[in-house]
């Protein structure tokens, strides 16, 4: 499938001071169950997201990537350890203010079931802004649009666009209210290669042009090309990075672990 | 927020027809019964307004002596006449009467009121034209003691025209009287649907009161003299002593009317009710449905929550939704009722009942409740799914497959346990205490039980279905144990169809135990005591019976023992309003058994008389007490306690007086026979003595000759058909509650398609799948009717232990319509699976496996 590209806007203006990181986990632990039964998902894991990245994070089945995630989201809570999105620490949260934050300052892209399937493609856009009841900025969530290529589907049910459409339909919600930080959770797993490249396209554009962090899990080395930085989990720990990473050099290590 | 429950709404709106069907029924139960009470009340109110405008003054006796049933006020003499009419501002007094009468109709049957239907009521012709609203519509009026005129309802009825001859048992004998013409009261041609038979006035007098009496004196006045003027005039004018009491028309009417005011209110609690029991049943299907929806809609609710929905919106948009639902059902339920209501006030219209003038009372402000009701049952139904929904965890969103969870913890158990334990203390404490208003204790008592049981029930149904289920599994092979597991794979869901079957089941088992033990009590009570071998009945109400005659031919015949006769009086003993039943109390123990606890029968021939124990025991009354027996019409008497006696027959009601002294009190008209019991002599032939009796009483009309199982028919027939009217009452709630089941089918096949989907490319046929869903259905309907059995028996048994001095004796329970409920639980399950079945069935095998 193509997509028309769309002459770039100018840069939004820039966001929070460069130098913190936009998220960060500090000596974080999850487990779940009890007792003989307990299982470590993520073990003392300390690691920065920083502004205007776009971070990859890999692993095996197993290694802890999607409930550290799901952790640094505010999804999920941690059993030890902390975690910050900005200067929050989402640790000290409530169910309300969780709510809140995620609603605020979060952004997702499942792997599937992304959008409500009673909603068009652009009230789901705009979901989290009415959520809140906040009016959407018109200006931007266009240019969001144009960015994926949406322009001429807006009106359209979920059921009455292909797989690949629903994921931009999911990144341009994500993308529409401006979050700190976007979680993306296997975003290319249920696509094709060509429809795959085109939303990690997006995701690159995002955070060249609009200066958007994002924070991606996945197994694809492909899609793991595409991002600035690359960090490994195994067994719940982080066991290497590569910085500026191709598919090629993230798959030399993978095939090293295998090792 | 608003929009997605909006759009959800939507999206859902085919799942949610049942839902709001079933509301809609509930809500058109409450609001129809409104529209007809209203209807009728009006009709009656515009009726009396009617039948009393032109009287402006009403003197009657103030001695009155009442019980449930009857009523019996002293009448007044015309010696009055002359004195009212003299009073200034009178422009017209006439005497009025009004009785229940009877009348042979062509083919030999008489028609009288029996305590179900319309009545017929004797009157005198009154020839002012505002005093009385009859007209003469074809013949002539009434005049001399052998004419008579009637209704044209009745006289159609009854296939009676002008010039026939129509046959009337009065006190004094059955009397040939000739139809001269037809009467209509008012526009409506009855009254109400009382049919009228009208005398000349010194005819109604002396057949139906007594010689130149009436039940009361109607007064016009003169233009320009308000009612209030004229009461106080008359007031003046007669004399103080003579007990006498001046009413103003309106007054008067009002009372007339008020006395069916009470009756309305009562049809139309009744009627509530039953909407509350609907819609209470309606509450788990509600409930049911949007559990599934919310199931179904998990990882959409948690994708709500990953994006930043709170649990309030994500409550907030199901209560929108649920709103919305429950406010078209109950304005569709409302419009619903009005229909109801108005093919109901057509049908009474058609028997009188309601007049074709009245229109159909439609009071938008009465439907308040309706609407509130419908609405708050759908809201606070959908409340707790709604809250469980917003429990779903947000990272839900990212698995495949959420799923509902089930936990039938000891949390449940103890909740539910306390829940009906404390239902079961109020049923308890409302039926054993001297409460005001006992029904509502005993109706929050049942319901709280039933919720109790609700909240329990998914502890239960999975065992209870492995049980019930077994056999079906080994008989139906793959499909029968496919329907077992589902029926208990999800034990909340099967849990609350269960609960609205088992509501519906357990009244309708509840007051066929009470129906059953009714008629086993009385049955009982018969059986212990009547010695008569026959009973003659007068079968028609009012305390005029047939002729003593009778008794005495009959027991002159060679084969009768004894042939003894009763008549009812009202009275007060000590100022207390009593039955007075007039007998021979030496004969007596021939025909019943009852234990003499204390002093002599034979006392009343000398002016005593004989009280039941209960009656002695209440009122500190014994052998030889002086009493004072007031009867109507005569005054006080003093007397003294001849005998307490023990029966229970008479179930600790009424006072015996000695028949002689009964005529000497009672006025001719009530001089007469209710029953007769017949004992046959020892060596009786009882084939030709039945034969000779017969002949007797075919010359009394309207009494009827009953054997003793007869009479046990004829005594415990009322209780049949109040069991089946309340019976119809409660399909409603039968009906909500099949509907229900229907509903949580069709819902779980949708959310199994993919499975479905997997079975049949599996290999297993379409006759498979309908066989399976079928037996799953058969299965849960069957788990509700069981245990809505169980509870209603054990209602019952709770009722009849704690009003053993109410009339229950025993306990029956009543095996053959507890066979009929479970087999009609049979039949509607089975015909509430077709439809899902079908759809289960009908599935395209690779659409459904790739169904999300």
């Amino acid at each position: 499938m193509t997509t028309p590209e769309t002459p770039l806007p100018a840069p939004p203006p820039p966001g929070p001071s460069a130098g913190t990181a936009a998220a960060r986990a500090i000596h974080a632990t999850k487990v779940y169950g009890s007792g003989d039964m307990a299982v470590t998902a993520v073990r003392d894991v300390s690691v920065e997201f920083g502004r205007a990245q776009f971070t990859a994070i890999m692993g095996p089945s197993g290694s802890g990537k999607s409930t550290l995630m799901h952790c640094m989201a505010g999804l999920d809570s941690l059993t030890a350890g902390q975690v910050m999105i900005g200067d929050v620490d989402l640790t000290r949260l409530g169910e309300r203010d969780l709510t809140r934050l995620r609603r605020d300052k979060v952004g997702f892209i499942f792997q599937a079931f992304n959008l409500v399937p009673t909603l068009t493609a652009e009230e789901n856009i705009t979901l989290p802004m009415d959520l809140a009841g906040r009016a959407p900025d018109d200006a931007w969530v266009q240019t969001v649009v144009g960015t994926v290529g949406l322009a001429d589907r807006l009106d359209h049910r979920p059921s009455e666009l292909s797989g690949g459409q629903q994921q931009r339909v999911a990144v341009a919600r994500a993308l529409a209210s401006r979050p700190e930080i976007i979680f993306a959770d296997e975003p290319t797993g249920n696509l094709d290669s060509r429809t795959s490249a085109e939303i990690l396209g997006f995701m690159r554009r995002a955070v060249d042009e609009y200066a958007q962090t994002i924070v991606m899990v996945t197994h694809d080395p492909i899609a793991a090309g595409y991002a600035d930085r690359v960090v490994f989990l195994a067994d719940g720990s982080i066991v290497d990075e590569i910085a500026g990473p191709t598919a090629d050099s993230v798959l030399d290590r993978m095939r090293r672990f295998g090792e | 927020m608003l929009k997605v429950a909006l759009r959800g709404l939507r999206a859902h709106a085919r799942r949610l027809v049942l839902t709001t069907v079933v509301v809609l029924m509930g809500v058109a139960f409450v609001a129809g019964g409104q529209v007809i009470t209203d209807t009728v009340r009006t009709s009656f109110d515009e009726a009396f307004t009617d039948a009393y405008a032109g009287t402006d003054a009403v003197i009657r006796s103030a001695d009155v002596a009442a019980n449930a049933f009857q009523q019996q006020r002293a009448p007044v003499g015309d010696d009055l006449l002359a004195t009212v009419r003299a009073v200034p501002g009178v422009r017209a007094a006439v005497p009025v009467v009004q009785r229940p009468i009877k009348v042979v109709d062509p083919t030999g049957e008489v028609a009288c009121f029996t305590s179900v239907g319309a009545p017929i009521i004797g009157l005198n012709w009154v020839d002012d034209p505002t005093l009385s609203r009859w007209r003469i519509v074809e013949g002539r009026a009434p005049s001399g003691p052998d004419e008579l005129v009637m209704d044209p309802k009745l006289a159609a009825d009854k296939g009676f025209g002008v010039g026939d001859q129509v046959t009337v048992p009065l006190a004094s004998g059955t009397q040939v009287f000739e139809l001269v013409g037809i009467a209509s009261f008012a526009t409506t041609g009855n009254f109400s649907g009382a049919s009228g038979v009208l005398f000349d006035t010194p005819t109604a007098q002396t057949e139906l009161v007594a010689p130149a009496s009436s039940d009361w004196i109607a007064v016009a006045a003169e233009p320009g003299v308000d009612q209030e003027t004229l009461r106080a005039q008359l007031r003046a004018a007669v004399p103080a002593d003579a007990e006498l009491q001046v009413l103003t028309g309106e007054a008067f009417s009002d009372e007339a009317r008020s006395a069916f005011e009470q009756f309305f209110d009562l049809i139309n609690r009744v009627l509530t009710i039953f909407g509350i029991v609907a819609l209470f049943v309606a509450t788990f299907v509600i409930y049911n449905t949007f559990s599934l929806l919310i199931t179904q809609r998990a990882r959409e609710l948690a994708l709500l929550r990953a994006v930043g929905a709170s649990r309030r919106q994500v409550v907030g948009s199901m209560v929108i939704e649920a709103f919305v639902v429950g406010l078209v059902a109950a304005l569709a339920g409302i419009l619903a009722g009005i229909a109801l209501g108005w093919g109901v006030t057509t049908l009474l219209g058609n028997i009188g009942f309601v007049r074709p003038e009245t229109p159909l009372q439609i009071r938008l402000p009465a439907f308040a409740p309706a609407l509130i009701v419908g609405i708050g049952v759908t809201l606070v139904a959908a409340l707790f799914p709604a809250w469980r929904g917003s429990r779903i965890a947000p990272v839900a969103a990212m698995r495949d497959v959420a799923h509902d969870a089930v936990r039938a913890g000891r949390i449940r158990t103890a909740i539910g346990t306390a829940v009906a334990a404390l239902g079961i203390g109020l049923l308890v404490w409302g039926l054993a205490g001297d409460l005001d208003d006992p029904l509502t204790i005993v109706g929050i008592g049942m319901g709280l039980t039933f919720v109790g049981v609700a909240v329990l029930a998914p502890v239960f149904v999975g065992p209870l279905t492995n049980v019930l289920a077994a056999p079906i599994g080994r008989w139906r092979g793959v499909a029968g144990r496919l329907a077992r597991t589902n029926a208990a794979r999800n034990p909340r869901r099967s849990a609350a169809t269960v609960s609205a079957v088992m509501i519906g089941v357990a009244l309708v088992s509840f007051i066929a135990v009470i129906g059953e033990s009714l008629r086993v009590s009385r049955t009982e009570v018969i059986d212990q005591t009547v010695r008569a071998d026959y009973v003659i009945d007068a079968r028609c109400a009012g305390l005029s019976g047939v002729s003593p005659e009778l008794a005495g031919e009959v027991g002159a015949l060679d084969d009768v023992r004894t042939a003894l006769g009763f008549r009812i009086g009202l009275g007060r003993l000590d100022a207390r309003n009593q039955v007075i039943i007039g007998t021979d109390p030496v004969a007596l123990p021939d025909v019943l058994a009852l234990d003499v606890v204390e002093g002599d029968l034979a006392s009343l021939q000398d002016g005593a008389v004989a009280v039941p124990k209960e009656l002695a025991a209440d009122q500190g009354l014994q052998v030889g007490t002086p009493v004072v027996v007031d009867f109507v019409g005569v005054g006080p008497r003093d007397t003294t306690v001849g005998a307490v006696v023990d029966s229970a027959f008479f179930r600790g009601n009424g006072i015996l007086i000695d028949q002689t002294q009964f005529d000497e009190v009672f006025p001719a008209t009530q001089q007469t026979d209710l029953q007769v019991y017949v004992r046959l002599a020892d060596d009786a032939d009882r084939a030709g003595a039945a034969t000779a009796i017969d002949e007797v009483v075919d010359r009394f009309p309207p009494a009827s000759l009953q054997d003793l199982a007869a009479f046990t028919e004829a005594q415990t027939a009322p209780i049949d058909r109040v069991v089946f009217f309340i019976w119809a009452l409660l399909l409603l709630a039968v009906v909500i509650s099949i509907i229900g089941v229907l509903n949580t089918l069709l819902l779980s096949v949708y959310e199994r398609t993919r499975e479905l989907g997997l079975l049949r490319a599996a290999g297993m046929s379409r006759r498979q799948v309908r066989a399976s869903i079928r037996w799953e259905t058969v299965v849960i309907t069957l788990i509700g009717t069981v245990v809505g059995i169980t509870i209603g028996l054990s209602f019952g048994w709770t009722l009849v232990r704690a009003g053993a001095d109410e009339g229950f004796s025993a306990f029956g329970v009543p095996w053959l319509q507890v066979a009929i409920i479970l087999g009609v639980a049979w039949v509607a399950g089975l015909l509430a699976s077709l439809w899902p079945a079908r759809r289960a069935a009908r599935l395209d095998v690779l659409a459904a496996i790739a169904h999300d």
